[in-house]
């Protein structure tokens, strides 16, 4: 490739590469925009919008729909954010102190979930989670009796099962890079002072992934909130696993209530914004950037 | 014969009816409005060309080959012309077809239920009373006003039945006869439903199962229940005839014991062909599945009755062509095919024709029960006699949810305060009825 030599032409290909992001990002933030616009409307896809102030949002607060979709996301959120990053650290763990072959594999296995179509993870879940499926026919070879794993009071742990399994593999891949960038001399004077592997890890490793750790936290602490793909095709009966994205969906694409379902998605921004930043207020009490 | 007299003096009746109303509608100018915005649906295009598109949702599992069996005779007779045929799973088709409208996309011609009353007057759907005036005769009556809406002080064609479908109990009669049950009589009761499922019940097969949904209107009639008023104005789903009847569904699994709790039959396969369920409640656009059954003999058996004559779960699906249609002489010369005689027996393999001389034909009733179901005779004339039009209101899919919701709540607890389930449930069914 030819050096780019003028600074005219740096400038140039300076913009030429800006361009297609800024687009991108235009377009998201004019969609942002004219979300929050709609919100305050009665809008049926069909005829004009019309401008109806807060309504939308005092429906909200009194929509029993509602607060079952956010006490189920904030369940998914408890329960699978730290489970994926204890998982995906062991996984991790497991990888970085294995070598040749066997960590290979073992990357693959992990991984592979993250890379399927979260539609096809889940009707192959609803196969297992079947009243006649895998997990209870292995219950009853072992002679114990079958669970409901889709009825009313198992299915959103039922579906925590399916999101755990499904993203554990992308974790323990960004902790692998994250165990790759400890410097070996930690442990080499932590084994001469005597350290043993526990020590070694709970002194160093886990203080050095710390700031991935944080990473990781705020993604899949937003990638939680915004669970659809798995609930949408377990579908527990009586809102058992409704969740917020899951309600816009059903507001803005089955009711066709769009208004109604721009509010509930400027509330859900809300929520993920002041999750974020009290993660990143907290971080000081715990992130280590010291290396 | 006399039944059969009978049922065409009750749809003649039905007819004239239609017709003084058809009058009324042409003369207050309806129509000629619609042909004055649209002269092109006044032309009875038979000359026509060109390409267009059909959707539908995929109701079972025959629907597809059904109209591709239809677009290809269409072809076949108009050369020149192309139907491309879309069809879309139940769950993602109104999703996908709202979409579509909001874009200025839709197809030429699409399927529906209910949507006329709101989507007619909003501009959604061409009007085809004036189109379709020489074919609206023929067609049954009670089907026909599902597809009609007010506009002007008069009332509007905005959509046409393709075919009527409905509910039936399906019954697996090889486990009827190694259980030493004869095929019911039309008199038996909702007793004698249960003294057979509980013979029917083995280690391997349930007597029955309680479905919940729109299949499940055939026996809630027996108890005079239904989840709204008529006039969808009200909702009465707690009402004690309701409750009567979902309290009887529950003793069909927990004291009976003739069924299981909806949570313990799997989804994975079919409850009546995978020979899981004896007598099943299910519906007419099963029959090209159950047609496939090789390993039992099967039929449709008699509605048993309980204080109230049990009605017919039977209602229209209809066709409409889009204000977006961008070849609409060749919509409607579709939608005109869709009305032959050829066109209307390849439907009826799904449910049965809106034509009514096709509708009544005994040959054409005889060679369906030929393929099965045997006694596909009498969900024809319970369809005509006493079917229940099963147009819910515009807000459908939430009454629907809400009455899932409490099956789930109910039918999967042995102890359930059934009572607060299902007033809880009617007053989220009458709020959406009243938005």
């Amino acid at each position: 490739m030819s050096q780019i030599k003028s600074p005219k032409a740096t400038v140039i290909w300076i913009l030429v590469f800006l361009f297609p992001p800024t687009i991108g990002l235009g377009l998201v933030y004019y969609s942002a925009v004219q979300g929050l616009t709609m919100g305050f409307t009665n809008w049926n896809m069909i005829s004009s919008p019309k401008w109806i102030g807060f309504k939308n949002f005092g429906q909200i607060w009194n929509d029993y729909r509602f607060w079952a979709s956010v006490s189920n996301t904030l369940v998914i959120v408890l329960v699978t954010v730290p489970a994926q990053i204890g998982l995906g650290l062991l996984a991790a763990v497991l990888v970085h102190r294995t070598k040749g072959k066997t960590s290979t594999i073992l990357r693959f296995v992990y991984f592979y979930p993250t890379t399927c179509s979260v539609v096809a993870l889940g009707l192959m879940w609803l196969f297992i989670y079947d009243a006649g499926g895998l997990l209870n026919q292995g219950l009853e070879f072992v002679g114990l009796e079958s669970v409901r794993w889709l009825g009313y009071g198992n299915a959103l742990l039922s579906v925590c099962i399916l999101i755990i399994w499904t993203g554990f593999g992308y974790i323990s891949l960004i902790y692998v890079a994250g165990l790759a960038a400890i410097p070996e001399q930690y442990y080499e004077a932590a084994h001469l002072d005597g350290a043993n592997s526990w020590q070694q890890f709970f002194n160093i490793t886990l203080p050095m992934l710390t700031p991935t750790t944080f990473f990781l936290i705020i993604v899949t602490t937003i990638g939680a909130m915004q669970t659809f793909g798995q609930v949408y095709i377990i579908n527990g009966r009586a809102d058992s696993t409704l969740t917020i994205v899951q309600y816009i969906y059903e507001k803005a694409f089955t009711q066709f209530n769009m208004g109604y379902a721009a509010a509930l998605s400027w509330i859900l921004i809300s929520f993920i914004l002041i999750l974020t930043v009290i993660q990143v207020r907290l971080q000081r009490y715990w992130v280590s950037y010291d290396i | 014969m006399k039944s059969k007299n009978k049922l065409i003096k009750n749809l003649s009746n039905i007819s004239k009816t239609r017709r003084s109303f058809l009058r009324s509608t042409l003369a207050i100018g309806a129509g000629g409005t619609a042909l004055s915005l649209f002269p092109g649906l006044a032309a009875r295009a038979e000359n026509v060309s060109g390409t267009i598109r059909y959707s539908n949702w995929i109701g079972g599992p025959g629907d597809i080959e059904m109209w591709e069996n239809v677009i290809a005779a269409f072809e076949a007779a108009h050369p020149g012309t192309k139907i491309e045929y879309e069809p879309v799973a139940w769950t993602e088709y109104w999703t996908k077809l709202n979409t579509q409208f909001a874009s200025r996309s839709a197809p030429d011609i699409i399927g529906f239920q209910m949507q006329s009353r709101t989507w007619g007057v909003e501009g959604r759907f061409e009007p085809l009373s004036e189109p379709f005036a020489d074919l609206l005769d023929g067609i049954v009556d009670s089907q026909l006003k599902v597809t009609q809406a007010p506009i002007n002080g008069g009332m509007e064609q905005y959509g046409l039945p393709f075919r009527m479908v409905g509910a039936s109990l399906f019954g697996n009669i090889s486990s009827m006869k190694a259980a030493g049950i004869d095929y019911p009589s039309e008199d038996w009761t909702i007793d004698d439903f249960v003294a057979a499922a509980k013979r029917l019940t083995n280690a391997d097969q349930w007597g029955t199962a309680v479905t919940g949904g729109p299949v499940d209107l055939n026996q809630a009639s027996t108890f005079g229940a239904r989840p709204t008023t008529l006039d969808y104005s009200t909702a009465t789903f707690n009402s004690p005839e309701y409750t009567e009847f979902i309290k009887w569904q529950h003793d069909l699994i927990y004291k009976h014991k003739v069924a299981p709790a909806p949570a313990d039959l799997s989804t994975q396969k079919e409850p009546f062909s995978s020979g899981a369920v004896a007598m099943f409640p299910s519906a007419s656009w099963m029959y090209p599945g159950y047609r496939e059954i090789e390993s039992f003999e099967w039929d449709i058996l008699p509605d048993p009755i309980g204080s109230h004559e049990p009605k017919t779960y039977a209602g229209p699906d209809n066709l409409g062509i889009t204000t977006d249609s961008k070849n609409k002489a060749l919509a409607i010369a579709f939608l005109r095919f869709v009305f032959t005689r050829a066109s209307q027996t390849i439907i009826a393999s799904t449910g049965m024709p809106v034509v009514i001389d096709y509708l009544l034909d005994e040959s054409r009733i005889a060679k369906e029960a030929a393929s099965g179901p045997a006694n596909y005779g009498y969900f024809v004339k319970g369809a005509v006699e006493r079917g229940e039009g099963y147009a819910f209101a515009p807000p459908f899919f939430e009454i629907l949810g809400h009455i899932n919701d409490a099956y789930a709540l109910i039918m999967n607890e042995e102890s359930p305060d059934i009572d607060g389930i299902l007033a809880n449930a009617n007053a989220r069914i009458q709020q959406a009825l009243d938005a």
